[in-house]
């Protein structure tokens, strides 16, 4: 990662941005949406421990903290994805999130209830909360000392 | 099949509310299928998409809107070594992929 960034550093012109967008580590809720109102189902369970995270925030901070950008903004946000069914969100989970999220037994029991009760036209939503971030590039600190 | 992502368009909001994409050169580093893309691209300069993935930058380029009026490049590379020379870009987008 910390090579990645620096190569970045590389192709920004003086005092170019940096943007570094990516879903906070937590369980992410689960709802389903149907004509009736929106119906929380339960979580999505992250099963990674947030390690990709803490490598991530450690490689940022790292060249930072060596003088190569400088924070200038942070927030976040809620990022929905939406799927028309529950075959299809099976059918993404067992392609992407096999081996780091799972989505436990009981919610899957309600997300087929509320389903069933609506009259065909729910939808799944998963809501992840964005954080995005705004580094500023600095000379290398080696130009810094000459 | 994927799922529908953020139809309200909040995303593409608060990158534009960073006030360092609109009228920039851009790089985005890891830039998938393209959805982002073609999101942030239109209030750009020029965008480049860089991906290690040959077939999802094909999606990329087969999903550009016919709108599009950006100048607008891809290139199949390693964030480790993009193939551009020193202090191309304005601005470098990571987008769920550091």
């Amino acid at each position: 990662m910390v090579h990645a960034l620096l190569e970045i550093w590389r192709v920004l012109a003086s005092q170019g941005s940096l943007i570094d967008l990516r879903p906070i580590h937590d369980n992410p809720p689960l709802a389903v949406v149907t004509a009736a109102g929106r119906h929380s189902v339960g979580y999505v369970v992250d099963e990674t421990g947030g390690v990709d995270d803490r490598a991530a925030d450690e490689a940022m901070a790292g060249v930072v903290r060596r003088g190569y950008f400088t924070a200038k903004m942070r927030d976040s946000f809620e990022f929905a994805a939406y799927w028309e069914t529950l075959p299809e969100l099976l059918d993404y989970a067992d392609k992407r999130w096999r081996g780091k999220k799972h989505l436990p037994p009981q919610v899957l029991d309600l997300v087929r209830k509320y389903i069933n009760q609506s009259d065909g036209r729910a939808r799944i939503s998963l809501t992840n909360t964005i954080q995005l971030a705004v580094y500023q590039k600095m000379k290398s600190p080696s130009d810094r000392s000459s | 099949m994927e799922p529908i992502r953020d139809p309200e368009g909040i995303e593409i909001e608060y990158l534009n509310r960073t006030g360092v994409i609109n009228g920039r050169n851009v790089i985005e580093i890891g830039s998938g299928d393209g959805r982002l893309t073609w999101r942030y691209a239109p209030f750009a300069a020029s965008a480049v998409a860089v991906d290690p993935d040959l077939d999802r930058l094909a999606k990329t380029v087969n999903t550009r809107p016919d709108t599009m009026q950006t100048p607008t490049a891809f290139a199949q590379a390693d964030a480790q070594m993009l193939p551009f020379p020193d202090k191309s870009f304005d601005c470098a987008i990571l987008a769920w992929s550091l």
